[in-house]
């Protein structure tokens, strides 16, 4: 079998055994690559001969040595590319390392990729790319999700072993639910945003999108941690997750919030998260109805949050220090505009006109400030559903994969996609996307757990036992 | 760990700003508006643009507008959630400070690696005074 195929886990411990080395992985990486990235286009860049010699560096003695890493192209790593899919950042090329980046460099993994992602992290479906579209593996006539589709995309298509991403409103667990992998958003301050290119600060984390939750625990043990360059991280102790797999859910009170079983939803989704809650009452748990009231609030108090922070983050994109510059500008403000102008795409500048709205005087009290309130108001939603239950049990995204373009035309619609994954965002909480089942035309379907802030271990056994009950996360793409 | 932002005297004169403001929209944005979040207003993509340092193609300006009203018209949603006491929350961040010593950062070299345009170890724009 091609390594290609194996989950990190497995090669982790093959490659300490010295059973295989990692240029043995990277090589089935680049055949499997060779062979159907042409369909499927989860990358924006990818240097053989560097991660080839790279893995005959690999010092497998290390807790991640010889391991293949994708990288979403919004990740700084020393010397590679950095597009964010944006023709503004054409030609950079990354002077430093992102924390991340460092701590995966350090546990010795090696990177193989750049995947390709909506331009800035914008959107919910990688149509948003300026380097082309990414396709879904179960079916490339449809839409890997996204804003992380390329990671996504690779890591369910055996062109990638582990992927990075970065989840602002449902980015990491969205892709994984419709692409059929794991992908984890962990609590905001557990991961080091230091390196990842800003879109919006308040919102934004990084975390793995993996074959399997194990995989999953692994990459999150070796990214979190304090990072003096990011003063939103956490100050506890570093942690290995999943150490002891329980494999057991008895006695884990699990909440099923109301507003997001809505009449009219998907009903093979609805069908798929119902037997998933079916499956954790028949092993030992029990479940809870609860409610998270300020829900319906969510996709608007997202919009009006993000694109003003975006509309400020965006502003340093201005052709003097880096990226694209226009030619030949007349002034000053000619080289603002037209750079600008020329070199961001169409829903990164709905967004930034969105943002600036929104903080622009005479109305900042009645956009800006009115959403950070009703955050807090989600923020006491999910604090109050945390007394009565231990972990959320939600679809991750409200249908499967749709096709290729039916809502380039329809923003709005676009940003529906993440109803499931926006509110904890807003709430800072962490949660788990994995597969729990196919449509019969065979699409995947993702269910989430969300936990309480810092509650990851708890997420990642439930998790874990649920997946390892099943044979969803075996299941090969046909592309 | 999220604040909360002022003190009750803060948010009295806070809500006496709100409403000078509510009353004295500077009409500058839209063209047409109402008190509150009630009403749908009509922007003017075009201006606000301006201050993003953008220029749009007039299609750019005429697809933008239909778009950002109709999603303005869902954040206007917003406006029926009571939020009459609750405090504004800021992101989430802990008042960590670093200790204040020297450390390695960028090489000039490094910076400027990506400058489109340089001489003499710094980054040249147009000319910005006549």
């Amino acid at each position: 079998m091609s390594l290609a195929h194996e989950t990190l886990a497995s090669l982790r411990r093959r490659l300490s055994a010295k059973e295989i080395h990692s240029r043995d992985i990277v090589k089935d990486l680049l055949t499997e690559i060779g062979a159907r990235e042409k369909t499927v286009h989860a990358f924006t860049h990818i240097d053989e001969k560097a991660a080839l010699a790279a893995a005959e560096k690999a010092d497998s003695s290390l807790p991640l040595g010889g391991i293949p890493i994708a990288l979403k192209d919004n990740l700084n790593a020393l010397g590679d590319p950095c597009t964010c899919s944006s023709k503004i950042l054409e030609g950079y090329r990354a002077p430093y390392d992102a924390t991340a980046v460092a701590r995966l460099r350090r546990a010795g993994a090696i990177f193989l990729g750049r995947t390709n992602m909506d331009e800035f992290a914008m959107g919910s479906s990688t149509e948003n790319s300026a380097l082309g579209v990414t396709r879904n593996p179960w079916d490339p006539t449809r839409i890997p999700g996204g804003s992380s589709g390329g990671s996504a995309a690779a890591v369910a298509g055996r062109l990638a072993i582990a992927a990075l991403g970065s989840d602002t409103g449902g980015s990491i667990r969205q892709p994984a639910a419709l692409c059929g992998c794991v992908g984890l958003k962990p609590t905001y301050g557990r991961i080091s945003r230091y390196g990842l290119v800003a879109f919006a600060s308040s919102l934004d984390q990084i975390g793995p999108l993996t074959r399997t939750v194990e995989d999953s625990a692994i990459l999150l043990s070796a990214l979190a941690g304090h990072d003096p360059r990011d003063n939103t991280t956490d100050l506890r102790k570093p942690e290995t997750f999943l150490a002891k797999p329980t494999g057991s859910v008895k006695g884990l009170r699990v909440g099923l919030p109301k507003e997001y079983f809505l009449p009219g939803m998907n009903a093979e989704t609805e069908a798929a998260i119902r037997s998933a809650s079916q499956w954790f009452e028949k092993n030992g748990a029990t479940l809870v109805e609860v409610s998270l009231p300020h829900t319906p609030s969510a996709i608007a108090v997202y919009y009006i949050l993000a694109t003003a922070e975006a509309s400020a983050n965006l502003a340093r994109f201005d052709g003097v220090r880096y990226g694209r510059r226009a030619l030949d500008p007349k002034d000053l403000m000619d080289l603002y505009q037209r750079t600008r102008s020329e070199g961001f795409g169409p829903e990164v500048k709905r967004r930034i006109i969105l943002g600036t709205f929104v903080l622009s005087q005479g109305y900042t009290d009645a956009y800006y400030r009115k959403a950070q309130k009703v955050r807090g108001l989600l923020r006491q939603d999910f604090e109050s559903a945390f007394t009565k239950c231990d972990l959320l049990l939600t679809p991750t995204s409200p249908e499967p994969a749709f096709p290729l373009g039916e809502r380039t035309q329809d923003p709005l619609k676009m940003y529906l996609a993440d109803v499931f994954t926006i509110s904890t965002n807003l709430a800072g909480n962490g949660a788990i996307s994995l597969p729990c089942g196919f449509t019969k035309s065979n699409l995947p379907i993702g269910l989430q757990l969300i936990g309480p802030r810092f509650g990851e271990e708890k997420m990642l056994q439930a998790a874990h036992a649920y997946e390892q009950a099943h044979d969803f996360w075996k299941r090969m793409p046909p592309v | 760990m999220w604040r909360e932002k002022g003190t009750e005297r803060k948010k009295k004169v806070q809500s006496l700003y709100d409403l000078r403001h509510a009353f004295f929209l500077p009409n500058r944005f839209l063209s047409s508006y109402s008190l509150g979040l009630m009403s749908v207003p009509k922007l003017n993509v075009a201006d606000v643009a301006g201050l993003a340092r953008l220029s749009l193609t007039p299609d750019e300006t005429t697809k933008f507008t239909a778009q950002l009203s109709q999603i303005l018209a869902h954040m206007e949603t917003l406006g029926q959630i009571p939020t009459g006491d609750v405090p504004e929350v800021v992101p989430p961040a802990q008042p960590v400070l670093r200790k204040d010593v020297p450390c390695p950062s960028l090489t000039v070299k490094a910076a400027l690696s990506n400058a489109p345009a340089q001489s003499n170890d710094l980054i040249l724009v147009p000319k910005i005074v006549e």
